[in-house]
């Protein structure tokens, strides 16, 4: 039945066949750019944070280690007595180079990857396993006590330090067998340049170690070596081997002598038979710290629990000799590292959920806004007999060809410029963002399309019905998200409990947002639409009308408010942990330092100190205490101190744990002298008096008043603090000054101090309290992720404003020709969005204030705050802070009036006759 | 009227009821009491209160009645883009009532074509006009639609169609560099591109000028002439509604009156002229609407008096309650 016309030209099937991504993105190339740049910045940021966690990781792993020095990172193998006492050969084998060397060559090569060696920096040898005394008159005595030396015959001296004097030793001659190395009685050594010095040694120096039998040992010592690399665990890691040591003798009056090494030839060890200080092969493992990652972190532990007593254990055994000690405290290193770690990473991981949500919640959101821009054109193709499949493929080609290069770039650019450390994460994040990107579009037309649309003006009013799906829906979301709520404050708040439940934890803000947004989205409608009722009666247009509109767009969507909640909850979340882990800091320095600056430790020859120091730059007042950390209560040691309780009562009340009523302290000249004591004192003596007895022989009856647990002038030891002026001396001389300032100046404050007093600042103290790359580096992620997810909801606003913006230039337009002027238009625009803005301000202020509530029993600041190592001052627990609440959800308010603003404006300057034209069906 | 019917009387009449065939048996397009109720906002509309309409193939008719009197509800069930509420409607033989959507789908890519009122909503916007006739083609997806000869079908069948609405040389052209008649006419090239079996339009010329909407109408018909196509359209104007052989008029959500055209020859000069005649429309239940004009015009209210003559019903004002007077 069908006629067909021909003889007409042929053209090519190609123009006529539609090629359909080319077409679009020719059509509409700024909407592709603008979904490109979106893309390509999320997928910075998501490929960014892997290899961000990954280098701070291993910085932080890398400082750890190098904190904790080659001492306590090298792994020591020494064989035991047994070894030679079991062996049938002769001993001077068991000490020879070869014994020494066969078995390191296969040491260094055991661990494998697990354990990367630094080959250079490892060493092995045969030394003196007993110190032994040289009673030499030359050497350095300080305190009269004869130095202490090992010998060490350890192999590659000669290539780890550059000789500045003299030779290196040479091993005595093999005096043939039978003849026995016991009988030499002397020896060649080097010493190291320091050693030297300190221990007042020359080249040509004989150092004599007596002998139980016999002459006494001379080691003559043949030339000064300087130790290239100082700190390097080759010269390191045995202590005193690259500097001597001054040790304390133990007994009643400690004295101080010198502990240091001579470094024999490397094939000297069977000379050392001759010593008495029992020698024994020795091999040092050093980890090549560069080689060790943190994302290794659980193989290298369990490859030191290996090395420790396990299979490796086993190995080296067989290896080397049954009898032999393994041990390293590098398991110890690793273990503090990992409690920082998993202490960081929760907090961490709170950031990345939170601007990871609304990231997501942006890329949906643009989706959305397409769909609805385009929501004719796919209703014309649906209604021409495009299938839901064959629509949802079109538009899927259409953002996966600008999402997945977009995604690929910024993967290449976060690659580029952040780092190389973990590949497959980065990959898989910036992947998730291309597929959220490249999806949400489709997904929202096959929703919106799902029933072929009538194709009218009018579909929105019958939109409007509230569908029961998506109340289900929401229901169950919401139900899901109180769930995992309850679960979290019922699970308790074991602060190192199972891992398992971190993402929980972590998800938590979010998930209070959800809840907040699902809730507040229905139930905010309500009041405004009460109020659109009274309005009416109000004078003027705009009011009632702004309310109308604005109790009308009640049906606005969940993704929105989710958006802006989670970000401020996640923005809030991150102030207060900012601002909580700065508190435990300057808490911690307080609580170490007890004031601003402490000068201590101040002589009775050092008159006129406390009057230099008050007038150095940056002191506001200085408050002079007297303590003795050796006196007596009953028959306890207890640190004392003498203070100006009105001066002293006020420094102190600088922390909860300290501050105390000052007329209680005051001494008015009763027999028993009120104290402050610490709780151990307080439980001692409870409320009864007791006797109280100074070095210098002052006595006094004290009881105790008042109970603290922490005092500006002793710390948190058991004390005691009492009026000065029980004391029989008065506070004259004081012993320490408590400075405030703001800040005091450090140079000022020495000078001032004089030489022989300490002086400490509590701002050093703050410094020195970020020691990890660890916690700088999560507090950068933190605030990284803030001010991303900042971003991403201010996107979010203006993805909202933006998608009614057609309608509200239509409107403005239409009330424009019925008379409204200008600023009533403005005023109109702003009024309108305000109670959205207001809603998600306050709903987000609300959000972030339950979330840290939830949240803060579980949160320990203080591993972040205060590395380990630091004083401790107490638990550093979250607290909402009111700035991070506040400033936030300021920010959405005025950002949405400054847009809605801008649009008044610039709809104005464009005129009405665009929204006005016919056939529009708007 | 009449007397008590008895049992056998009953019983041939159930019979000759089965026998006779179903309404509308023979028709391409059948709406049997129609009905679709619109609740917005918890009101309720009835735009289609029972319509009933038999369209045979080939015809080409059109739809006329006042706005809002449901035409354009009738149009988008036709054309499988909304579910009647009650009824029954069949077109080409599928029940619309019971469409699966993938029935509803196959339905719209190859049994219905139609075009709209607004110009710019019948295109897309960023497409040629060739490419605009060639989409639904494409779309439909047939098997071996992407490779060389299809593509090249798909064109040349483009092309023909443009070529037939005389828009031939539109065929590169957007649709914003085309005027509101070529428009429309690629739109009607864009219906009929799935070689459909009814063409529907609602309302197509309402944005043009008469002389294009003349055009416009001459494209419907050769449309209706050349492919055989079925073609219903909605219109306002009288012209339009002139020229075609049969107009039903839509009153209220239900058909009300007919109006068939014939051409006669007279029998006393041999001119050819067209008779118009106006029918009222009768249901299946036996109920009929009089025009309002005929109606007012008696006075008649409320009630009526019929009388059965041989070859036709009177139809007479209410004279009862003159009597009682
Ligand atoms: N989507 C809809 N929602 C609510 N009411 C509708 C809808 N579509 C049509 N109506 C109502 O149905 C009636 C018939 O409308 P319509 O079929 O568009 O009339 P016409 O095209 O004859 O002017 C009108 O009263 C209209 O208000
Ligand atoms: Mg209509």
């Amino acid at each position: 039945m069908t006629e067909r016309p021909s003889g007409r030209p042929r053209t090519a099937a190609s123009r006529v066949t539609v090629p359909w991504v080319r077409t679009r993105l020719r059509t509409a190339p700024g909407a592709a750019a603008a979904l490109a740049l979106l893309v390509a910045v999320t997928a910075f940021l998501a490929a960014a944070l892997p290899p961000a966690l990954d280098r701070y990781d291993e910085e932080g792993m890398r400082r750890a280690l190098e904190a904790a020095g080659p001492t306590r990172t090298s792994v020591q193998i020494q064989v035991s007595d047994a070894d030679m006492y079991l062996s049938d050969g002769p001993w001077e084998d068991l000490l020879s180079q070869e014994a020494v060397a066969g078995p390191f060559a296969k040491l260094l090569a055991l661990p494998g990857r697990a354990l990367p060696l630094d080959e250079d920096q490892s060493s092995a040898g045969v030394r003196t396993t007993r110190a032994m005394k040289a009673p030499d008159a030359y050497l350095s005595q300080p305190d009269g006590v004869a130095p202490v030396f090992h010998l060490v015959a350890q192999g590659g001296v000669a290539e780890h330090s550059r000789l500045t004097q003299g030779r290196l030793p040479k091993a005595p001659e093999d005096p043939g067998p039978g003849a026995g190395s016991l009988e030499a009685d002397s020896l060649e050594a080097a010493v190291t340049t320091e050693t030297a010095k300190k221990l007042n040694i020359r080249v040509g120096s004989v150092v004599h170690f007596p002998r139980a039998e016999g002459d006494p040992l001379a080691v003559r010592v043949t030339g000064l070596v300087a130790p290239r690399e100082p700190d390097g665990a080759y010269w390191s890691a045995l202590p005193e081997l690259g500097r001597p040591h001054r040790m304390v003798t133990q007994g009643p009056v400690p004295s101080q002598y010198w502990a240091g090494a001579l470094l024999l030839a490397p094939d000297a060890g069977p000379a050392l038979l001759a010593t008495p200080g029992a020698p024994a092969r020795y091999w040092t493992l050093a980890p090549d710290l560069s080689a060790l990652h943190g994302r290794d972190l659980e193989a290298l532990t369990s490859a030191v629990a290996s090395l420790e007593g396990g299979p490796l254990l086993e190995r080296i055994t067989t290896t080397v000799s049954p009898n032999l000690d393994v041990s390293t405290d590098l398991d110890d290193v690793l273990g503090g590292y990992k409690g920082l770690w998993s202490a960081i990473g929760p907090l961490v991981a709170v950031a990345a959920f939170g601007t990871g949500t609304v990231a997501a919640v942006v890329l949906c959101m643009a989706g959305g806004l397409a769909a609805a821009r385009r929501r004719a054109e796919l209703t014309l193709l649906r209604a021409r007999g495009a299938s839901l499949r064959g629509l949802a493929g079109r538009l899927l080609a259409e953002t996966v060809v600008v999402a997945v290069p977009a995604a690929a770039l910024g993967l290449l650019a976060a690659r580029l410029a952040v780092g190389t450390g973990r590949p497959a994460q980065s990959a898989v994040a910036a992947g998730a963002v291309a597929l959220v990107a490249a999806l949400a579009l489709p997904l929202r037309a096959v929703a919106a399309h799902r029933a072929v649309g009538v194709h009218t003006g009018r579909e929105d009013v019958v939109r409007a019905r509230p569908s029961k799906r998506r109340l289900v829906a929401e229901v169950t979301l919401l139900a899901v998200a109180a769930g995992a709520v309850l679960t979290l404050r019922t699970r308790g708040t074991s602060a190192d409990g199972d891992p398992t439940g971190d993402e929980l934890v972590s998800l938590a803000p979010v998930l209070v947002a959800v809840i907040a947004a699902l809730v507040l989205v229905r139930l905010y409608p309500l009041p405004l639409r009460g109020l659109a009722r009274p309005a009416r009666r109000m004078r003027g247009v705009v009011g009632p009308l702004s309310l109308a509109r604005a109790g009308r767009a009640g049906g606005s969507t969940v993704l929105p408010l989710l958006a802006l909640l989670t970000a401020l909850t996640t923005a809030a979340f991150g102030g207060s942990v900012l601002t909580g882990v700065t508190d435990a800091r300057e808490r911690a320095a307080v609580f170490a330092v007890g004031a601003d600056a402490r000068v201590f430790d101040l002589t009775e020859a050092a008159k006129g100190v406390e009057e230099r120091v008050r007038r150095a730059p940056g002191v506001d007042d200085v408050t002079p205490v007297k303590v003795s950390y050796s006196a007596l209560a009953g028959n306890q040691r207890v640190s004392l101190a003498g203070v100006e309780p009105d001066a002293y009562a006020a420094l102190s009340s600088r922390l909860d744990d300290g501050a105390f009523d000052a007329d209680t302290l005051k001494a008015d000249g009763e027999d028993t002298v009120p104290a402050l004591g610490s709780p151990a004192l307080a439980e001692r003596f409870g409320d009864d008096p007791f006797p109280v007895i100074l070095e210098d022989g002052d006595s006094f009856t004290a009881r105790v008043v008042a109970v603290r647990t922490w005092t500006p002038a002793l710390g948190a030891d058991d004390f005691l603090v009492v009026d000065g002026s029980a004391l029989r001396a008065g506070l004259e001389p004081p012993t320490g000054l408590l400075v405030i300032g703001d800040p005091p100046d450090a140079a000022a404050l020495r000078k001032a101090a004089g030489d022989d007093a300490q002086v400490q600042l509590r701002s050093d103290v703050v410094a020195a309290t970020v020691e990890s790359p660890l916690q700088t580096g999560a507090e950068r992620v933190y605030a990284a992720a803030v001010a991303a997810g900042a971003a991403y909801a201010a996107l979010a606003l203006l993805l909202t404003l933006l998608r009614a913006a057609p309608e509200r230039a239509a409107l403005l337009a239409r009330l424009r020709t019925m008379g409204l002027t200008r600023a009533q238009g403005r005023r109109l625009l702003i009024l309108e969005s305000l109670p959205q803005a207001v809603l998600a301000a306050v709903g987000g202020a609300l959000t972030a204030w339950a979330a840290i509530r939830l949240l803060a029993p579980g949160i320990d600041l203080t591993t972040v705050a205060v590395s380990t190592g630091a004083p401790a001052a107490g638990r550093a627990l979250l607290r909402a802070d009111q700035l991070s609440l506040l400033v936030p959800a300021l920010a959405v308010v005025a950002l949405t009036v400054g847009v809605a603003a801008a649009q008044a404006w610039w709809s104005g300057r464009r005129g009405a006759v665009r929204e006005l034209r016919a056939g529009d069906a708007r | 009227m009449t007397s008590d019917p008895t049992l056998a009387d009953l019983t041939e009449r159930v019979a000759a009821r089965r026998d006779r065939p179903a309404y509308g048996h023979d028709a391409l397009i059948t709406c049997d009491r129609l009905v679709r109720v619109f609740t917005a906002d918890g009101v309720e509309v009835q735009a289609l209160q029972g319509l009933d309409l038999l369209v045979r193939e080939g015809e080409l008719m059109a739809l006329v009645g006042a706005s809002g009197s449901g035409k354009s509800t009738l149009m988008n069930i036709l054309a499988g883009l909304d579910t009647p509420t009650a009824g029954a409607a069949r077109v080409a033989g599928r029940d619309l009532l019971t469409m699966s959507a993938r029935d509803r789908l196959a339905y719209r890519r190859e049994v219905v074509g139609f075009v709209w009122q607004q110009t710019s909503r019948n295109l897309l916007p960023y497409l040629t006009s060739a490419q605009n006739v060639a989409l639904p083609m494409q779309l439909s997806g047939r098997p071996g639609g992407r490779s060389r000869s299809a593509r090249r079908a798909r064109a040349e069948r483009a092309l023909e169609l443009l070529e037939m609405l005389e828009v031939a040389d539109c065929r590169d052209r957007r649709p914003d560099e085309m005027s509101g008649g070529q428009q429309q006419r690629v739109a009607i090239a864009v219906a009929l591109a799935g070689d459909p079996a009814v063409l529907l339009a609602d309302e197509p010329t309402g944005e043009l000028d008469s002389h294009t909407g003349e055009q416009i109408f001459a494209a419907f018909r050769t449309a209706n002439e050349r492919l055989g196509t079925t073609v219903v359209i909605v219109t306002h104007d009288q012209a339009v509604a002139n020229e075609v052989s049969r107009t039903v008029a839509i009153r209220d959500g239900r058909t009300s009156t007919e109006v068939l055209r014939r051409s006669e020859v007279d029998a006393a000069t041999g001119d050819e002229k067209v008779v118009a005649r106006e029918y009222a429309m009768l249901d299946r239940a036996g109920r009929l609407q009089l025009p309002a004009e005929y109606t007012t015009a008696l006075g008649m209210r409320d009630r009526v008096a019929l009388e059965l003559e041989p070859d036709h019903i009177a139809v007479r004002p209410d004279d009862s309650g003159r009597e009682d007077r």
